[in-house]
């Protein structure tokens, strides 16, 4: 009937090469509402290249 | 058969009334939890994650299963699953966060005043989600994640997480996708806290 608006999954960056075979991931975000200004979620994390070392 | 609590029956009904706890229980939104798992979700042995299984469907039926039809199968007849064996889908996922310090580890995290922003605060993390190729596109993948989401609300997350294959075109469309949500039944449940009648 009607849809309403929520937040959805976004890319918050991409980790190179983290998978065995190569294939990089992307760490992807939903804020809830503790986030009330949505903070912690970015809109380019395509362009944001992380390692995989530096990701815990 | 002869009950621990003497031959007035009584006994009898405890030891069905223990027996029955063991069962699974039913989880809202017909969501079933299975053994391992206590009836709020979470895992008894490891209780800082939530596991969780859908109900499964009745399986499409096999060949050897088919009636009259027994003269036209494969010999040796493709070995089918028992049919309540099969779990059709399974989300794994915790509330965590990064065990180092933020840079501002002197004052509570928040995203206003966080600089180092590959800081992980408390969060949902979907560790892992995964749907059998017979039961995909029913609803299974958003029905589990919204569990976990469901979750981090209570335990006052921050956000939800989960990483993706870039090549997994389809995971990464439904997480995309994600956040319509139908109100159409909220819609009536509010019709009918108003009085309304369903006419069929």
């Amino acid at each position: 009937m009607w849809l309403t608006w929520d937040a959805r999954y976004t890319v918050f960056r991409t980790v190179d090469d983290y998978y065995a075979d190569g294939v990089s991931a992307y760490d992807m975000r939903k804020p809830l509402s503790r986030d009330v200004q949505q903070k912690t979620v970015r809109a380019n994390g395509k362009d944001v290249h992380v390692k995989p070392f530096q990701v815990w | 058969m002869r009950c621990r609590g003497g031959d007035n029956g009584q006994g009898g009904l405890r030891g069905m009334a223990s027996i029955h706890r063991l069962l699974p229980v039913p989880f809202p939104l017909s969501i079933h939890s299975i053994s391992p798992l206590s009836s709020s979700g979470t895992h008894r042995l490891c209780p800082g994650f939530h596991l969780l299984t859908s109900s499964a469907p009745t399986p499409p039926p096999f060949l050897s299963q088919v009636p009259y039809r027994s003269s036209r199968n494969h010999f040796p007849p493709v070995p089918d699953y028992p049919a309540n064996s099969l779990s059709p889908s399974l989300v794994l996922g915790k509330l965590e966060s990064s065990p180092h310090p933020s840079q501002a580890s002197h004052t509570p995290y928040s995203p206003a005043t966080n600089t180092n922003m590959d800081y992980l605060p408390w969060h949902a993390h979907i560790t892992a989600l995964t749907v059998a190729p017979h039961c995909r596109r029913l609803g299974h993948a958003r029905k589990l994640s919204a569990y976990l989401e469901r979750q981090g609300e209570l335990g006052k997350a921050w956000f939800v997480d989960l990483f993706v294959r870039v090549d997994n075109v389809g995971a990464r469309g439904l997480y995309e996708s994600m956040g319509y949500v139908d109100d159409s039944q909220l819609f009536i449940s509010f019709l009918l806290s108003k009085g309304a009648v369903l006419c069929g």
